[in-house]
């Protein structure tokens, strides 16, 4: 084997490993479970295509992202459209740099009483809820994002 | 067969307690009516054009609202 054709085979490979190793997940509602998110603080998201504010919050939390680690921060996005297409479109055109949980069936929201949408929980690492609020709003952006960040230094 | 009848009684009695209490949409679940088609003003320029016919109709006692008339007595 040449040395170029095997650098090349080298580089692709460490490039589908970096892919991979920085790809969030896409997840079904079965296969979602709160603990496995312990031993970091986590941001659910409850969200639908044909929501509007959610809509807004898609940069905010692609931000949260950016400036925090995935080992200290979990951002999961549950997804509650019927039709799965939709929302892959909706990611398609929005990006979510973080987990997304396909729940068709709207089995995850009774479980967490979501009362309007987008509604968003903030857990502690130890699993407890520190935070929680429905809709988004521009307005509210910052505020939030003081809570995210008191919770992550452990302040909340 | 008395028995029955009462247990009978008690459910009708309880269905018709709880009417319709078990309905309605949920939040999660309202990608129906968040359809541009589904809102009640999702023609504007027909309701506008309604609404223009309508106030020039009633126009003379005061169109959509109560205070006033078309005389110019107030």
């Amino acid at each position: 084997m040449s040395k170029k054709v095997r650098f090349t085979l080298l580089a692709t490979f460490l490039m589908s490993v970096a892919t991979l190793s920085s790809a969030a997940d896409r997840l079904n509602a079965e296969s979602f479970d709160l603990d496995n998110y312990r031993g970091k603080v986590l941001y659910l998201d409850f969200w639908a295509s044909w929501c509007g504010p959610c809509r807004a919050s898609f940069p905010w939390m692609n931000d949260l992202r950016q400036a925090y680690g995935e080992d200290e921060l979990a951002i999961v996005a549950i997804n509650v459209d019927t039709n799965r297409g939709q929302a892959e479109q909706f990611l398609d055109e929005h990006g979510a740099d973080f987990d997304v949980v396909f729940d068709q069936a709207g089995s995850l929201p009774p479980e967490f009483e979501v009362m309007g949408m987008p509604s968003a929980y903030l857990y502690s690492a130890e699993g407890e809820l520190l935070a929680s609020h429905i809709g988004f709003r521009q307005s509210d952006a910052s505020e939030w994002r003081h809570t995210v960040d008191a919770a992550l230094a452990g302040g909340q | 067969m008395k028995y029955a009848h009462r247990v009978t009684a008690i459910a009708a009695i309880s269905v018709a307690l709880s009417a319709c209490s078990g309905l309605g949409v949920q939040p999660w679940e309202r990608g129906v009516l968040a359809r541009p088609d589904m809102a009640p003003n999702s023609a504007p320029m027909t309701n506008a054009l309604d609404d223009h016919i309508y106030f020039s109709k009633e126009a003379s006692s005061g169109g959509r609202s109560f205070a006033g008339g078309g005389c110019g007595c107030n």
